[in-house]
C-alpha cells in the first residue's frame, strides 16, 4: 500500500514497517467508547446498534480485557451516562492507567457541532470541546487512537493530533454537519475484517478499517445518487494537517499502518528452520515492494517478469512455513 | 418512463424548417399589419408587400424600385432587398442592404430606423449588429410589437428560442392581435408543445387569413403528426393565395418525395429554381422531411443535392451533419459541422455536436462482432462486459425472431452524462424524458450513471432500441411511430418477464377515465407531450394483440408492406388483413377483457374518497376495491393485528397485482414481514413486488440482503437478485462479487469471470480478494495465462495473500 506517500519513499516506509512492526504493537490495549445524545428516536437505533456492535467487538473478537473497556451512553445508568463528568473521570483513568507501550483507542458516536472557534462533541448534558479532550488526554504515555465518527468532527483532528496518536474523523470540513454513515463502515470494517484486510496479512491495521469505511462511505453516496457529504480524514504523523484515504499526498498512514486493535500473535518461530523462512518472506515482501516501488520506472515487461519471479518465491515460502508449523 | 427513438430527429426538422420560414418570412401576406416597426405609411410598399405575398415578385420589384429611388434606406429599399435576396439575386441585394445596415450612416433615431437596420444585418449575416440594432429599437418604443416581433425572429434564427420566445410575448403584450408574434410563438413551441403552437397559428388566421406562412406552420404540424393529406391541404391553402412561395414549393415538394412521387417532386423543385437558381431549400427541406420519417440514408442524398445547388447554404450543411451522425458517418458528420461552424458561429446545435464529437473521440471503442460500442473511458472497463453482449444477444434474438439479418455495422454510443446523449441525439441538451434513441443503424442511449441509481434500467431500454434497429430496417426507415415503438416495448416485456411493466397501471388509470387513444389517433399521440407516454403502452398493447391474433408473420409482412411503401389502411389490409375498424373493434375487446377488473378494483368508494368511514366496515362492503383493501391493510398494520392486515393486503395484491411503490400491497407487507422479522415473507413479498417494479434499486438491494442473510440453498433466488441488481447498478462491485461467487459455485465460470473482471473494474474495496476470485474464475475455465495474471495482481495488493498464493503456485507448478 502506497497511499500518501511518493513510490520511492514508500519502498523505504514498507522495509521500515517490516521491522518495526513486530515492536511497535500495545502490551495493553484500553478501550473508551462514549455515545453522546443521540437527539430523537431516528438516531438513537443507530447509535445503540454501533455501541453494542463496538462493545462486542472489542470484548470478543479483538479480546480487549473487560476492566479496560468503557462504554458511557445515553441510555445508560448515571455511572455509565455519556455526561461531562463520566468523560472527564474516564480519560483521567486512562491517563493514569496507559503506559508508553500500551494502546488507548477512543470512540466517538453521537453528533458534532463547530463553528469558527470552537468544536464539540455532544454529550448528555453539558458539552465538551475539543481543546477540553486534548486537555484531559494530555499526558497519556501510550498510543492514543481517536476516531470521532460525528458531524463537523474535523477540527478534532488538529485538536487530538500529537506524537504516537491517530486520528481519525469522519469529515474533512467542520461545515460537513450532515449526520455521518462512517462508523457504519468502520464497525463493519472490524466486524468483517478479512474483508477490510487489504493485505491479507490476517490482522487489520487502523489505516486498513480507516481506507475501507472511507471507501464504502463514497459507495454508499454514490449508490444513492446523492452528494457526498462526509469525507473522512486521518492525521497520524501529529502534524495535524489530516489527509483522505485516497489522497496522493500526505505522509499520514505510517503509524495507522502498524496499529492494530487485536492482541499481537503470538510467535510463530518456534524452531531456527521456521524462523529462517519467515526471514526469508520478510526479506522477499521487502522485496516486492522495492520492486512495487520502481514500477514507474521499469519497462511493463520487465516488472512483470521480477514481480512473478518474487511472488512465485513468496508463495513458496510461505507453503514452507505452513508445512513446517 | 417513455423512451422516445425518434422525437429528436424531428424536432432538429422542425428547427430548421423554423428558421427557413423565419428567413422568408419576407413573403408572408402581411399586408397592412406587419411592418419591421410601426409607423410605415408607404401605400407604395403596403402594395408591393400584397404583391409578394401573392407571388407577383416582378410586380412588387417595379413598386419598391421607385420609392427606392427617391428614398434609397428607406422601408422600400429594405423590402426590395429581401425580395432581391428570396430571389437569389444576392448582388442586388447587397446593394441595397449595405447601405441600411450601416451604422455609419445616419443619423438615425426612431425606432423603425433601428428595426429596419436590424433587419437588414439580420439578412445579412451581421447577427451581433442586427441584436445591438433591435436594442436599441425596443428601447425607443418599447411598445412597438413590430420590433420586438422582429427580434422574437432573429433569437428565432440565431437558435435561441427562450429568448425569441420572450420577445414574442413582449409583442402579444402590447398588441394582442399582432399576427407575426402569434406565428413565431408557434414556430418556438413547434417542438415542444404542437397543439399550444397550432393554436397559436389558428389565431393568426383568424385575423388573417390569407398569411401563407400559418399555412405553411400548419402543414408542417401536421406532418409532424404523420397528417400528410392536411398538410397538402394547407398547402393547396397556401399555394392559393402565393404559388410562388418557396416554402410552400419546398414543402409540397419534400411531401411527394416521401410519397415516392418523384416527378412531383422534381416538378416543384424546378418551380423554386425557376424562381431563385440557387435555391437549395426544395432538396434541403425534402432531406428534412426524409430525416424526419427516418429515412436518414435518402436525406444525406438530398442534402448533398442542395449542397450542389449552395455549397455554403449554412442551414443544409448543419442539416446534413446531424444526418450523417444518424447514419454512424462521425468522421465526415465532422467535417460538415466544422464547415457549418465557419460559416455561421451561432447555431448552438452545431456547436454542441462539435462539442460532443470531440468527447467522443475520447470514447473507447468495443467490438462484439458487428456492433460497434463506444464508451466512456472511465465506464469501458465495467461497462464493456456487459453492453456488447446484451446487444448481441439482442439481436440474435430478433433475428431470429423476425428472420431478418440487419445491416451492420451497428453502432451504439452510450453516454455517462444524460446532456451528452442529448446532444448525440438531437443536438441540444434536454430531452430528460428520453433514455435512448435509435435511428437504425445507431443506437445512443444513457450509461446507468447518467441518472440517480433506480431511476432506469439500460438493460431493457437497450433491448427497446435494438428492437427499432430490426423494425425500421425490415420497414426501409418507413415504419409508423406507433409500430415501431409499440413493437419495441413489447419486445421488452418479453426480453425479461419484469421489464417493460412500469407503464402498465398509469395506462389502466388513464383507460378507466377514457384517455386512451383510438386506432387512428394513435401515431399522433406520440407528438403530443402529454398523450405520448400512454401512447407507447397502448401501442405495446396492439402490437402484442397483432402478434396474439394474426401470429407473428403477419406482423413481419406489417412491417414489410410499409417498406414496399404502403400506408394506413392499404398496409394493414397487407401485413394483417383487415381494416382499422375491425382492428379496433378487436383491440377494444382486449383492452375492456384485460382492464375492466382493474378499474373496477381502483374505483375508489365514495367513502374512501371522503377519507370517512371505518375501513374494516368500508372493506366490507368493497370488497373489490383495491383502495378499500389496501386502505384496511395499513389500518390493521398500524393498529398491530398483522394476520389480518396480510389478509387484507394479499386481496388488494390480487386486485391490482401491478401495483407498485412504498403503498403498494406488496411493498407493505415486506415492510411488515422485516418488521415482524419474517424473513421467508419478506423475500416472497419482495420478490412479488420486484416482479413489476423492476428499477426499484432499494428492494432489490433488500431483497439480496434478505436472501443472504436468510442462508441455505437459496441460489436460484440469489441469482436473479444480484443479478437484478447489477442491471440497476453496474457499479456496485460487492453485488459483481457475491454474483460471481455464486455462479461459480453454479457451474458458470465465464459468467462468473464477467462478474469478477466487471468487481475488480468497479473498484472493490477488499481488491486482492475480488483478483483471487477471478483467478479462480480462469482457472475454472482452463484458462491459465489470464488466471496467473489475476493471482498476481492480488500479490500486488497483498503480497502475504495466501489464497492468491495458492493459485499462483498451483498455476506455475508443472
Amino acid at each position: 500500500m502506497t497511499i500518501g506517500v511518493s513510490r520511492r519513499a514508500a519502498v523505504v516506509l514498507a522495509i521500515m514497517l517490516a521491522g518495526i512492526g513486530a515492536t511497535a504493537e500495545a502490551q495493553e490495549r484500553y478501550a473508551l467508547v462514549v455515545a453522546g445524545v443521540a437527539g430523537g428516536e431516528k438516531f438513537a437505533e443507530n447509535h445503540k446498534k454501533w455501541t453494542a456492535s463496538l462493545e462486542s467487538l472489542l470484548t470478543k473478537r479483538l479480546a480487549f480485557a473487560p476492566d479496560h473497556v468503557t462504554i458511557l451512553s445515553e441510555s445508560a445508568s448515571p455511572a455509565s451516562a455519556a455526561t461531562r463528568e463520566n468523560v472527564t473521570r474516564a480519560l483521567a483513568s486512562f491517563t493514569q492507567r496507559v503506559k508508553a507501550d500500551d494502546t488507548l483507542v477512543i470512540f466517538l458516536i453521537g453528533h458534532g457541532t463547530a463553528d469558527s472557534t470552537t468544536a464539540k462533541f455532544n454529550l448528555v448534558g453539558p458539552d465538551m470541546e475539543a481543546k477540553e479532550w486534548k486537555a484531559a488526554l494530555e499526558g497519556l504515555a501510550g498510543r492514543l487512537v481517536f476516531v470521532d465518527t460525528t458531524s463537523s468532527s474535523f477540527p478534532f483532528v488538529q485538536a487530538m493530533a500529537g506524537k504516537n496518536r491517530v486520528v481519525i474523523a469522519a469529515t474533512d470540513s467542520a461545515s460537513q454537519r450532515y449526520d455521518t454513515v462512517f462508523p457504519e463502515y468502520f464497525i463493519e470494517a472490524l466486524t468483517q475484517s478479512t474483508n477490510a484486510d487489504a493485505d491479507k496479512n490476517g490482522r487489520l491495521s487502523v489505516w486498513e478499517a480507516f481506507v475501507y469505511a472511507s471507501q464504502a462511505v463514497k459507495a454508499a453516496f454514490e449508490q444513492k445518487g446523492t452528494l457526498v457529504t462526509e469525507r473522512s480524514v486521518i492525521d497520524d504523523n501529529g502534524d495535524g494537517v489530516a489527509k483522505e484515504a485516497t489522497a496522493a499526498t500526505g505522509s499520514d498512514g505510517v503509524l495507522a499502518k502498524t496499529t492494530f486493535l487485536d492482541a499481537e500473535p503470538a510467535s510463530t518461530a518456534a524452531n531456527a528452520a521456521v524462523a529462517g523462512l519467515e526471514r526469508q518472506r520478510v526479506a522477499l515482501e521487502a522485496r516486492i515492494e522495492e520492486l512495487k516501488g520502481r514500477k514507474d520506472q521499469m519497462p511493463a515487461g520487465q516488472y512483470e517478469e521480477e514481480f512473478e519471479k518474487l511472488a512465485v518465491e513468496l508463495a513458496q515460502v510461505s507453503a514452507k512455513i505452513r508445512s513446517a508449523k | 418512463m417513455p423512451r422516445l427513438t425518434l422525437p429528436g430527429a424531428q424536432g432538429v426538422i422542425c428547427r430548421l424548417l423554423a428558421v427557413a420560414l423565419a428567413v422568408c418570412s419576407v413573403s408572408d401576406g402581411r399586408t397592412s399589419r406587419v411592418a419591421y416597426a410601426q409607423g410605415v405609411s408607404d401605400p407604395t410598399v403596403v402594395k408591393a408587400r400584397a404583391a409578394i405575398n401573392r407571388g407577383q415578385y416582378s410586380e412588387a420589384e417595379g413598386l419598391l424600385k421607385g420609392v427606392v429611388a427617391k428614398t434609397p434606406n428607406g422601408e422600400a429599399a429594405l423590402e426590395l432587398g429581401l425580395l432581391y435576396q428570396m430571389l437569389g439575386r444576392g448582388t442586388e441585394a447587397r446593394a441595397l442592404l449595405d447601405p441600411i445596415s450601416n451604422l455609419a450612416a445616419g443619423p438615425r433615431t426612431s425606432a423603425s430606423e433601428y428595426a429596419r437596420l436590424g433587419r437588414a444585418a439580420r439578412a445579412l449575416g451581421e447577427f451581433q449588429l442586427s441584436n445591438d440594432a433591435y436594442r436599441l429599437a425596443a428601447e425607443r418604443d418599447p411598445r412597438d410589437p413590430a420590433v420586438h416581433t422582429g427580434w422574437g425572429e432573429l433569437f428565432l434564427e440565431r437558435h435561441e428560442n427562450g429568448e425569441a420566445m420572450k420577445s414574442f410575448g413582449d409583442a402579444l403584450e402590447a398588441d394582442k392581435n399582432w399576427i407575426p408574434a402569434m406565428l413565431g410563438v408557434a414556430q418556438v413551441l413547434m417542438n415542444e408543445n404542437p397543439p399550444a403552437a397550432a393554436k397559436a397559428v389558428e389565431q393568426a388566421l383568424s385575423l388573417d387569413p390569407e398569411s401563407v406562412s400559418a399555412f405553411v406552420v400548419l402543414a408542417q404540424l401536421d406532418l409532424d403528426k404523420s397528417d400528410r393529406e392536411a398538410a397538402k391541404s394547407q398547402l393547396a391553402k397556401a399555394k392559393a393565395i402565393n404559388p410562388a412561395s418557396l416554402d410552400v414549393l419546398a414543402l409540397s415538394g419534400a411531401i411527394a418525395y416521401v410519397e415516392g412521387r418523384l416527378d412531383d417532386f422534381k416538378s416543384e423543385a424546378a418551380a423554386a429554381s425557376k424562381i431563385n437558381p440557387a435555391y437549395a431549400g426544395a432538396y434541403r427541406v425534402a432531406g428534412d422531411l426524409a430525416a424526419s420519417n427516418y429515412r436518414f440514408e435518402e436525406a444525406v442524398a438530398l442534402s448533398r443535392q442542395a449542397l450542389a445547388l449552395d455549397a455554403n447554404d449554412v442551414q443544409t450543411l448543419a442539416a446534413l451533419g446531424v444526418q450523417l451522425l444518424r447514419t454512424g458517418d462521425e468522421a465526415e458528420a465532422r467535417q460538415v459541422l466544422e464547415r457549418a461552424w465557419s460559416i455561421d458561429r451561432s447555431n448552438v446545435t452545431t456547436k454542441n455536436l462539435l462539442d460532443m464529437l470531440d468527447k467522443l473521440e475520447k470514447f473507447d471503442t468495443v467490438r462484439e462482432g458487428d456492433i460497434i460500442v463506444r464508451l466512456d473511458p472511465k465506464e469501458t472497463p465495467v461497462m464493456r462486459e456487459f453492453v456488447g453482449p446484451l446487444a448481441a444477444k439482442a439481436v440474435a434474438v430478433f433475428s431470429k425472431k423476425y428472420e431478418f439479418t440487419p445491416r451492420g455495422p451497428l453502432l451504439i454510443e452510450m453516454f455517462p452524462r444524460h446532456d451528452d446523449f442529448a446532444v448525440r441525439t438531437v443536438g441540444l441538451p434536454g430531452m430528460i424524458g428520453a433514455l435512448g434513441a435509435c435511428f437504425g443503424r445507431v443506437v445512443t442511449i444513457d450509461s446507468p450513471k447518467a441518472r440517480p441509481p433506480g431511476d432506469f434500467n439500460w438493460e431493457p431500454t437497450l433491448w427497446h432500441e435494438l428492437a427499432h434497429v430490426f423494425t425500421l430496417q425490415i420497414s426501409n426507415q418507413r415504419v409508423p411511430r406507433w409500430l415501431t415503438e409499440g413493437i419495441s416495448v413489447y419486445e421488452e416485456k418479453l426480453g425479461m418477464p419484469e421489464w417493460g411493466r412500469e407503464g402498465e397501471l398509469t395506462f389502466a388509470a388513464a383507460y378507466g377515465r377514457r384517455e386512451h387513444m383510438s386506432l387512428k389517433e394513435l401515431n399522433a399521440a406520440f407528438q403530443d407531450p402529454e398523450k405520448i407516454s400512454l401512447a407507447y403502452y397502448e401501442a405495446s398493447l396492439l402490437a402484442e394483440h397483432i402478434v396474439n391474433t394474426y401470429g407473428m408473420a403477419a406482423l413481419r409482412k406489417l412491417l414489410v408492406a410499409y417498406g414496399q411503401g404502403l400506408e394506413g389502411e392499404a398496409a394493414l389490409r397487407a401485413g394483417i388483413g383487415v381494416d382499422i375498424d375491425r382492428l379496433q373493434a378487436d383491440f377494444d375487446k382486449l383492452l375492456a377483457g384485460r382492464y375492466d377488473p382493474i378499474v373496477k378494483a381502483m374505483t375508489p368508494p365514495k367513502e374512501i374518497e371522503a377519507g370517512k368511514g371505518d375501513p374494516e366496515a368500508v372493506a366490507a362492503a368493497f370488497p373489490g376495491s383495491y383502495q378499500a383493501q389496501v386502505a384496511l391493510g395499513e389500518f390493521l398494520w398500524k393498529a398491530g393485528r398483522t394476520s389480518d392486515a396480510y389478509k387484507a393486503l394479499e386481496r388488494a395484491a390480487q386486485l391490482v397485482p401491478m401495483a407498485t411503490g412504498p403503498k403498494s400491497p406488496h411493498a407493505m407487507m415486506a415492510q411488515i414481514a422485516i418488521a415482524q422479522k419474517d424473513r421467508a415473507r419478506a423475500i416472497t413479498e419482495l420478490e412479488a413486488l420486484l416482479e413489476h417494479a423492476h428499477t426499484d434499486l432499494d428492494s432489490a438491494r433488500l431483497l439480496t440482503k434478505e436472501l443472504e442473510q436468510a442462508g441455505g440453498n437459496n441460489a436460484s433466488r440469489l441469482m436473479p437478485a444480484y443479478e437484478r441488481v447489477a442491471a440497476l447498478d453496474p457499479f456496485d462491485a460487492a453485488n459483481h462479487s457475491a454474483l460471481g461467487r455464486l455462479k461459480l459455485q453454479g457451474g458458470d465460470p465465464a459468467a462468473a469471470a464477467r462478474s469478477f473482471r466487471a468487481a475488480v473494474a468497479a473498484g472493490a474495496l477488499d481488491s486482492a480478494a475480488a483478483n483471487a476470485d477471478l483467478a479462480e474464475a480462469y482457472l475454472a475455465q482452463g484458462d491459465k495465462v489470464r488466471a496467473k495474471r489475476a493471482a498476481l495482481a492480488a500479490i500486488e495488493v497483498a503480497p502475504g495473500y495466501q489464497r492468491a498464493q495458492d493459485l499462483l503456485l498451483k498455476l506455475v507448478t508443472p
